[in-house]
């Protein structure tokens, strides 16, 4: 299985690519990679971080694989309505503001713990942005 | 005139005017704290809302008073829904916390979906630092927590 390896600030993590139940948008994904850039936190979906991406692949791929509102930890959800790349550290919700709640595409699920990435998300949200970058990993 | 405090965050300050007559008795409990000092930092769940990082010390008689529309909320205009400048009380579960929406944002308890709150105070808009404290407040999702002083306005 194909992975994705995601580094937020001083932590890289993988996470397995989900490509049989989203082939087009994991398709799209490893298009536009590499990705870097500055971290945002959530505003409004809780405990994740996202990139956000302007033209690439991904985003002119209006369809939504793989579909999930519910944001289990270590998710990496692409939303095609809102432009953004987001990985989950905890139990997050897609939405879009206060007009209520998205579905967007699972394109992968990090492999394993998550608690050193929610460090460093918490870090974030104490210290202001971090880098972040996603890259197909190394075999 | 109603009650007025001052706030001031990362060397900004601005003024804002208690809501007495929606909650007084959360008004007169906050306006007994203060002067209060402490860290906030960006909500995550109510969108462009920040919060404060520690409880709030108001009086331990203040919340058991209030049961309706939820447990510790005296205001009872239902507010969940926030707009630019709007200071709310929220307590829940043991938390006090005093937030600051500086544009939309509704408040939620986590995943667990939409909360009521008590609108302690508005910033006063005609304040001469209303704009710049508003951009003060929107740079904490990239910057981080920053210190907050709540004062009297006498």
């Amino acid at each position: 299985m194909e992975q994705l390896e995601i580094k937020l600030g001083n932590v890289t993590t993988r996470a397995t690519l989900l490509s049989d139940a989203a082939p087009k948008s994991v398709a799209a994904l490893k298009k536009s990679l590499p990705l870097q850039g500055s971290a945002l936190h959530a505003k409004w979906c809780g405990p994740t971080f996202f990139l956000v991406l302007a033209d690439t692949a991904l985003n002119r791929l209006a369809q939504v694989e793989n579909r999930i509102h519910l944001m289990p930890p270590g998710s990496v959800v692409w939303s095609p309505e809102l432009g953004e790349l987001f990985v989950a550290y905890d139990d997050a919700r897609l939405y879009n503001g206060a007009a209520g709640g998205l579905y967007g595409t699972r394109l992968a699920q990090i492999d394993g713990d998550v608690s050193e990435l929610a460090k460093e998300a918490f870090r974030m949200r104490e210290g202001g942005s971090k880098p972040l970058s996603f890259k197909l990993a190394d075999r | 005139m109603a009650r007025q405090i001052e706030i001031e965050l990362d060397g900004v300050a601005v003024t804002a005017t208690l809501q007495e007559q929606r909650a007084p008795k959360t008004c007169e409990s906050f306006w007994s704290i203060l002067p209060h000092e402490q860290l906030v930092m960006h909500g995550m769940w109510s969108g462009n809302v920040f919060r404060t990082m520690e409880p709030v010390p108001m009086p331990k008689d203040l919340t058991s008073q209030f049961k309706y529309p939820r447990a510790g909320i005296e205001d009872r205009s239902f507010k969940t829904n926030m707009n630019a400048g709007d200071v709310i009380f929220y307590h829940g579960d043991g938390i006090n916390e005093v937030c600051i929406s500086y544009a939309e944002g509704q408040f939620r308890e986590g995943p667990g979906g939409i909360s009521y709150v008590t609108l302690l105070a508005r910033l006063n808009g005609d304040h001469p630092n209303y704009r710049k404290f508003l951009e003060t407040c929107a740079k904490l999702h990239t910057t981080g927590k920053k210190r907050i002083v709540y004062r009297r306005k006498e």
